[in-house]
């Protein structure tokens, strides 16, 4: 139980310098899109489609710490008046839901991958294949850190903090 | 009512109640039709990924980092400073300070709680050292925050214009003038603050202070034109507006303000990312979701029962803005845009609303719900920046929530003034 909580802040430490990475190249390659047109009047062909599918990674790779740090929306209406030993037997609960979730979706984003392999992009020509993969590697990453918090019992303690 | 609608509707409202977070619960739901209904499993993968492959939605996360950017390289600091110059000198001076630097601040964040926390940090401590009560001043900036969304660019606009296909820029200046009639509104709530409470006037700017700021304001300025005007000469896109603002904000934090580092850099780009996961990955989920809500032809199903209940265009939006507001209240205004969607623009089509105006109803409505108690990002950035409790910043708020109230019916029942601006620009 405690290595698979010491993998799990290797991964997640891996997961937000990904972040990070994909986000900084994201903004790069726009910048440098808007640059190539009006100061060198020429469109890049692969900007958008490479960032759309850094994008994709950014939110399904976030969305995973999510899950490990706690900081997913949702409504604490009702778990908030649960007596104390009843909530931490129902957060328990909500983080087992959420590892199954993790584990069909690895399981539905396998299959995607391999229907969809050897098809390519339709700007770049990349595989899809690498853009797909975000779905399994998602899935299991969601089950790997809601196992943990469903295991263990450390539930992060979570308060939306903000969007729009 | 089909198994397929029942899982819909009340096992999707079943594990909301329970606490699983928007998206899981979105996912779960998607799962167990897919289960029930023999549908192959793919669906579900190929529906997320579909979900995210946007380029419009990939100018949230460069709204958001724009924001941070902006308050981490100094320019939040700039905004007030040029505010303040010119009218802290009349009644309520530094709430008036606050809701123009907010009306600058927004028109390059598209965030409300973005605006609050940059707003708030700043104005909140200066207002309580002159004589403002506290619980006013944070409920100002939670109320200012509702500016963001409203005033262009608008992270809300950004995902109503995909929900229902609509022009993104377009819904951009139909929310201006709303914007400006709240930022208005809450002005006025300041001036007649003060003149209750008798708050000393300040003294007004001399003429080096006010070229002073002005000068070193003028940064701050440039950046709303940039990224608004970018978007109306038809020069960027609004996903390339936000990536030029977050250029300029690193511009003007390194070079003219010097106060980023480069190590200061990882840290806001996770901020901006965290929050954009947050956002997308509920939009993302709700692909699968929508997509067998559509199958099911709920939506179109209960638009239409709800129509043969409903005689006038007028009784439908009054009937759609009491239940957004209600529920705008209590649950993620996001979450709502995307569940809701397709039965909204249902209901809005069989009444032939204008889809622009009506955008413009749902983005005051999301926008308002940042800031309504008893939950709202907005408030949630107050409380932390103040320490107040809930109890003290909502028996503040309730003068501001009314003059949010009023705008709300201006929109509605006005719809000029939301369609004015884009027929003057776009004909």
């Amino acid at each position: 139980m405690k290595r698979l909580s010491r993998v799990n802040q290797v991964l997640a430490r891996a997961i937000r310098a990904g972040m990070v990475v994909m986000v900084a190249v994201m903004l790069l390659t726009l910048a440098a899109q808007v640059v190539m047109r009006y100061v060198f009047n020429t469109a890049l062909s692969w900007s958008e489609e490479m960032s759309m599918a850094l994008f994709s990674w950014t939110v399904l790779l976030g969305a995973t710490l999510g899950v490990q740090e706690g900081f997913h929306v949702r409504l604490t209406l009702v778990v908030e008046r649960v007596p104390p030993r009843w909530r931490h037997l129902a957060e328990r609960g909500i983080h087992l839901l959420t590892a199954g979730f993790g584990a069909y979706l690895a399981f539905a984003g396998w299959q995607y991958v391999d229907e969809t392999q050897g098809m390519t992009s339709a700007a770049i020509g990349y595989p899809v294949e690498y853009l797909h993969l975000a779905v399994p590697v998602c899935g299991i990453l969601i089950t790997l850190f809601a196992l943990e918090h469903a295991l263990l019992g450390t539930i992060p303690a979570a308060e939306g903090e903000a969007d729009v | 009512m089909s198994e397929t609608m029942w899982i819909l509707s009340a096992g999707f409202g079943v594990l909301l109640l329970i606490g699983i977070p928007f998206g899981v619960a979105l996912g779960l739901t998607t799962i167990a039709v897919l289960v029930t209904a023999d549908i192959p499993p793919v669906l579900l993968a190929q529906t997320l990924i579909g979900g995210t492959q946007s380029f419009s939605l990939l100018a949230i996360p460069f709204f958001m980092l724009a924001g941070e950017i902006m308050t981490a390289g100094g320019l939040s600091t700039r905004m007030i400073n040029l505010a303040d110059v010119f009218v802290r000198h009349l009644r309520g001076g530094l709430g008036h300070v606050a809701i123009i630097a907010a009306c600058i601040f927004s028109a390059i964040s598209g965030s409300a709680p973005a605006t609050t926390a940059a707003i708030g940090a700043i104005i909140i401590p200066a207002m309580v050292s002159r004589g403002y009560d506290k619980a006013f001043a944070t409920a100002l900036a939670v109320s200012a925050g509702v500016l963001g969304p409203l005033i262009p660019p608008s992270i809300a606009s950004v995902i109503w214009g995909v929900i229902a296909e609509q022009s993104i820029a377009r819904l951009f200046v139909a929310s201006l003038l709303p914007g400006m009639l709240l930022a208005c509104g809450l002005m006025l709530v300041c001036y007649v603050y003060a003149t209750l409470r008798d708050l000393p006037r300040e003294k007004a700017a001399s003429w080096p202070e006010i070229r002073k700021a002005v000068r070193e304001g003028i940064f701050a300025i440039l950046a709303p034109v940039i990224v608004l005007g970018g978007i109306y000469t038809g020069v960027f896109t609004p996903t390339e507006a936000a990536v030029v603002s977050c250029v300029y904000g690193l511009f003007v934090g390194f070079f003219v303000e010097r106060r980023l580092r480069v190590a200061d850099l990882p840290g806001i780009i996770l901020r901006a990312a965290r929050i954009t996961a947050i956002v997308m990955f509920i939009i993302a989920a709700s692909a699968g979701f929508g997509f067998l809500v559509a199958q099911e032809q709920i939506a179109i199903r209960l638009a239409e029962w709800l129509a043969s209940a409903i005689e006038s265009k007028w009784m439908v939006l009054l009937i759609v803005n009491v239940f957004l507001l209600l529920i705008c209240a209590v649950m993620d205004e996001i979450a709502i845009m995307v569940i809701l969607g397709p039965l909204l623009i249902a209901l809005a089509n069989k009444f032939g609303v204008d889809p622009i105006h009506f955008g413009t109803i749902i983005v005051t409505n999301a926008a308002i719900g940042m800031a309504a108690p008893p939950i709202g990002y907005c408030l949630f950035v107050g409380m932390a920046i103040s320490g107040l409790s809930l109890g003290q910043i909502a028996r503040a708020i309730w003068p501001m929530i009314l003059v949010m109230f009023i705008v709300l019916m201006v929109v509605t029942y006005v719809p000029g003034f939301s369609l004015w601006l884009p027929g003057l620009i776009y004909g």
